[in-house]
């Protein structure tokens, strides 16, 4: 018969302990979802938030492209079109913030497409001709295109759909964080953990997975709604599951962290904090409305929202290229870690001993 | 000290002090196996701040305390064996009374089956209510029966009757009697006297931090020298030397009580009681106060 080596082996996955773990998530689970606040706040807000931005975004019909444009001759172009005023390396294309770079030189037109949004064919034809009657060509010039193979860009709905799954996430974890090491340890509910021989990291454990559960149930509530009320198919690849189930840990674990350091700082205005800090989130991360709205010394502030990560992140699940896939496993990684160790270290603090008169 | 294999708490002079307020001064008692230690004093004395630094709530400035005839601190393997209810129990309010048993019940080694608990302290109608609906005496039943889930060899209740209606205490009375039955030790605080004298195979009483007086509620009552106690109208204290007066009742204890008696005949008092004295007797002694 084998021995267990690491002591952790013995806490999170023996047998008993295993069962008063599961006990411990379902509990927290049961409590999340008959809580009628936390119920509201995760679960219904974010279908609110969904069919309030999904009815005024999902109205736009077909995407249009964004076009950036050079030409070595002055021509009149649509609206859509954006003039570059150098020619564009094929590097440079790549980085190029468009769907599609158009580059017109010497009776040549090489279009670049960077998105499966189609080509607004009326206004390319309409450029094309416009091109070559500048050059005096009666023929039509050379095109070429190249279609470039680096993600896609995201319509408005689909943008808006994941800021509301990003929002759930940073509701469940802030509400968890406040609730549970605010609330539970004023109401003396650590004082009954605590003299239990209740080990600080299965509490933890309980605590976390809880949330993610919750998580991974309201996300996976708005993508359904999302395609039945919008036609807008968010479900993941069976390739890419373990990137969005990181991507919900990770979420849900910084949130909690976030809530548990306000809890920590702030004790009894934690819960009212943390609303403050729900609506900062909403309006600064940009997962809603566009920080382009916000004065440049503001946008600032929206690298500090732990939402307008998460936001990128799952866009990046959904082939935008936001971040490349070792940014996407740093991010993931740090937001885990840094949950985890407050999550750890706070449920130890909690249950020791309490030594006020 | 020698040691006896039979007791499974040893509290020596125990101290904690918050600031200049001596919560607890000096604190010393044991616990033998089977047997119930009552803690009986006023609010304030330092029962409760004597019990959190048992449950390893509160460490204290000074004293020791023996668990087991073993263990010098609070340890994993102490908790497994102490049950413990809190003066003040909250509960997570979503979940059901079965929810709740399941949940603390599964945080340890051993537990009871819980079947065996629901029927002892009377919870089956409230099994499947969410602890936000059950009433003061219900959440106190379950405040109480958590303190058994784990089958502890001593259990720590701090005032586990306050709130109770007299035929919910008596069950309760009954309940602990029974675990008592059972080998178990249990160290009880409480303000009730009668909780005390008819529970207690040991009361210490304490007030103001420290242990005034010790013994089995019998052994109290009689090495108070406490005859026959009158209790008549305060307005005729001034007829006896040693009245202890506590709102409009005047109190004596006397070895003459017909001759008292006669003296208060005599003024024209006819509304007194005459009776054995209690342990709220002794305190009134010790302490010239009555204890609530």
């Amino acid at each position: 018969m084998g021995t267990l080596e690491s002591p952790y082996e013995c806490v999170i996955f023996g047998g008993e302990t295993l069962k008063s773990t599961l006990r411990l998530v379902l509990s927290f689970l049961l409590i999340n979802f008959r809580d009628r606040f936390v119920f509201f706040m995760n679960i219904i807000l974010p279908v609110i938030f969904l069919i309030l931005f999904g009815s005024i975004f999902g109205k736009g019909g077909a995407q249009k492209p964004t076009t950036a444009l050079y030409s070595d001759v002055n021509v009149k172009v649509g609206a859509n079109f954006v003039r570059l005023a150098n020619v564009p390396s094929k590097d440079e294309v790549k980085n190029l913030k468009y769907d599609v770079v158009i580059v017109a030189i010497n009776n040549r037109i090489d279009v670049y497409v960077k998105s499966p949004i189609d080509l607004a064919q009326g206004e390319f034809e309409f450029f094309r001709l416009a091109y070559a009657s500048a050059k005096s060509e009666k023929k039509v010039v050379e095109v070429r295109e190249h279609k470039l193979n680096i993600g896609h860009s995201i319509s408005e709905l689909k943008y808006t759909i994941l800021g509301v799954i990003t929002i759930s996430f940073l509701s469940i974890g802030l509400n968890a964080g406040v609730r549970i090491y605010s609330d539970y340890v004023r109401y003396g509910l650590f004082k009954r953990f605590s003299v239990t021989p209740i080990d600080p990291l299965r509490l933890a454990l309980g605590v976390g997975s809880a949330q993610v559960i919750t998580g991974l149930l309201s996300s996976a509530l708005n993508v359904l709604l999302s395609l039945i009320l919008f036609g807008e198919n968010l479900f993941v690849p069976l390739n890419t599951l373990w990137a969005y189930l990181l991507v919900v840990i990770a979420a849900i674990m910084i949130n909690l962290a976030l809530g548990i350091l306000l809890s920590l700082l702030f004790k009894k205005a934690a819960p009212s904090l943390s609303q403050l800090v729900f609506t900062i989130f909403i309006f600064f991360s940009g997962v809603y409305f566009p920080v382009s709205i916000l004065p440049s010394y503001l946008r600032v502030v929206t690298y500090l929202t732990p939402p307008r990560y998460v936001h990128l992140l799952l866009q990046k699940i959904y082939g935008i290229e936001t971040v490349n896939w070792s940014h996407f496993l740093l991010i993931c990684i740090a937001f885990i870690s840094f949950g985890a160790m407050m999550t750890g270290l706070a449920t130890r603090k909690f249950l020791q001993m309490s030594d006020t008169a | 000290m020698r040691k006896n294999l039979r007791t499974v708490l040893r509290v020596e002079n125990l101290r904690k002090y918050y600031g200049s307020i001596k919560a607890v001064d000096g604190v010393s008692f044991i616990v033998e196996k089977g047997q119930l230690v009552s803690i009986l004093g006023p609010n304030g004395a330092g029962k409760t701040t004597t019990i959190e630094i048992i449950e390893g709530l509160r460490t204290p400035d000074h004293g020791t305390i023996e668990y087991f005839g073993t263990f010098n601190t609070i340890t994993n393997e102490v908790k497994e064996r102490l049950g413990v209810c809190f003066q003040e129990n909250f509960f997570f309010e979503e979940l059901t009374v079965l929810e709740t048993l399941k949940l603390y019940s599964s945080l340890y080694n051993r537990s009871l089956p819980l079947n065996e608990i629901i029927t002892m302290f009377d919870l089956e109608e409230s099994l499947k209510k969410r602890v936000r609906h059950l009433s003061g005496g219900q959440k106190q039943r379950l405040a109480v029966a958590l303190a058994f889930v784990n089958d502890p060899e001593l259990v720590l209740l701090d005032e586990p009757t306050v709130g109770l209606d007299p035929h919910a205490r008596h069950h309760l009375w009954d309940v602990i009697k029974h675990f008592k039955s059972l080998g178990k030790s249990i160290i009880l605080t409480t303000h009730y006297m009668d909780e005390a004298h008819q529970l207690s195979d040991m009361v210490y009483i304490m007030d103001s931090g420290k242990i005034i007086a010790w013994g089995s509620p019998q052994e109290l009552i009689t090495s108070s020298g406490l005859n026959a106690v009158i209790e008549f109208p305060a307005t005729h204290a001034h007829l006896f030397e040693e009245t202890v007066v506590t709102g409009d009742v005047a109190i004596i204890s006397t070895p003459d009580a017909p001759g008292a008696i006669k003296r208060l005949l005599d003024v024209g008092v006819e509304n007194f009681i005459v009776r054995h004295p209690t342990l709220e007797d002794v305190f009134l002694k010790l302490t010239g106060r009555r204890i609530d």
